[in-house]
């Protein structure tokens, strides 16, 4: 019973391949397609991609900065310590 | 050492046999590699999922969901440019919209990936991702074609990680390895650049394969060299999945699909995981069948319904380098 349904099924498959390869029989080549308003898409998603690039860079600046900063307070904090403690001295 | 000895064997091989008979090279791997190389990496995927999710239950879902949404897109947009029940316009604008929606899915994917490193700087994703739309709607078949090159080298980099995570000290032989791509496919180009190598494209088989190898892309080119090209990152391909990949994770040791963690997830997933590995082996063969009895067509079939294993390659990869 199942062989049969194998056999069924395979041939059911070939009769819908041969319906597939009869259905993409080359035709007429289509007309080229309009073009412009793609263009006009990728024009703009490269401006948004720039923009974004840039607020990127202008966060990573203000990060590397603030960053800098802190370390500068943990270089400096133990020195104004060590002042006060010989002042108070 | 072995594993250097294999693949250079295997690269030396399938870059002769890309060269002297590409058309036929390509005809025969596609015909006795493709289906088991899908199994295999659906094998490997159901094995690397975890049986809970987790904080990973959102980027699952944005990766299956995606999977499907888009893979129903592609094959409906394929079948409608197939019949003609769209015209060219119509057909270039959908499918100028499914790159979009692909590329945005990958950055969600990428920003939601992120979310369990707290170091990694995912703010780049969207530039990177628009940059990539502007890029496939500008040039539609340039984007197509780099997907059907690029996708050899997504296998390649799961092998990496899957290297490190199970044989680091394998990791430099196959860095090396890697490098003797290039030089190969430089030695490819050399031998067939000059000669008068043009693929004789008579039949609709020829037509097909060199056509899917980007022939009407770039014309000036020879599509005997892409053809060739083509094949060999193909055939590297499959060897990944087929050889390198169950080697490395041992996955041969274990065939059981017991073994697999999201089995354990609940009854019915332990019942469904033999359920996907008996359909996908059924699959397996009558694809075999399905290319003994009418290669072309079948060929084209393959290659639509075969977009849901690229897509299903990048949610992976970006967890295994989260």
């Amino acid at each position: 019973m199942r062989t049969q349904n194998l056999v069924a099924l395979i041939l059911c498959l070939m009769a819908a391949v041969q319906q597939v390869q009869a259905d993409i029989a080359p035709g007429p080549a289509p007309p080229p397609p309009d073009q412009s308003l793609p263009v006009v898409l990728a024009g703009v998603c490269l401006s948004m991609a720039i923009v974004f690039f840039g607020l990127w860079f202008v966060n990573f600046q203000k990060a590397a900065k603030a960053k800098l900063k802190a370390a500068g307070n943990v270089g400096t904090t133990p020195m104004n310590d060590l002042n006060q403690l010989s002042n108070s001295r | 050492m072995e594993f250097a000895v294999g693949f250079l064997l295997l690269a030396i091989a399938a870059s002769s046999l890309a060269v002297y008979a590409p058309i036929t090279f390509s005809i025969a791997t596609v015909f006795l590699f493709a289906g088991p190389h899908n199994w295999v990496e659906a094998r490997y995927f159901l094995s690397r999922l975890p049986a809970r999710f987790g904080k990973y239950k959102k980027f699952f879902a944005w990766s299956f969901g995606g999977i499907a949404a888009l893979m129903i897109g592609y094959t409906a947009l394929m079948c409608a440019l197939q019949i003609k029940a769209v015209t060219g316009t119509a057909g270039s604008a959908l499918l100028g919209l499914w790159n979009t929606l692909f590329v945005l899915w990958i950055v969600r994917l990428i920003v939601l990936s992120g979310k369990w490193q707290t170091d990694r700087d995912r703010g780049l994703a969207l530039p990177f991702g628009l940059l990539a739309i502007s890029f496939a709607l500008a040039f539609p078949a340039w984007f197509g074609l780099s997907l059907v090159y690029l996708h050899p080298f997504i296998g390649c980099w799961i092998l990496d990680r899957e290297l490190q995570r199970s044989r680091p000290q394998w990791r430099p032989t196959y860095h090396l390895c890697l490098l003797s791509i290039p030089l190969f496919l430089v030695a490819i180009w050399w031998s067939l650049h000059g000669a008068c190598a043009t693929v004789q494209s008579s039949d609709v088989l020829a037509m097909q394969i060199t056509r899917h190898a980007g022939a009407q892309v770039i014309p000036a080119t020879s599509s005997h060299l892409l053809v060739a090209t083509h094949t060999f990152l193909e055939m590297v391909h499959y060897g990944v999945w087929l050889v390198a990949i169950p080697l490395v994770s041992a996955g041969w040791k274990n065939w059981h699909p017991g073994s697999i963690p999201i089995a354990h997830r609940s009854p019915e997933f332990k019942r469904l995981v033999p359920a996907i590995f008996a359909t996908s082996t059924f699959t397996v063969v009558v694809l075999w069948v399905c290319f003994a009895l009418n290669y072309s067509v079948t060929r084209d079939v393959y290659f639509t319904l075969a977009m849901a294993h690229v897509l299903a390659e990048i949610p992976f990869l970006l967890k295994t380098i989260s």
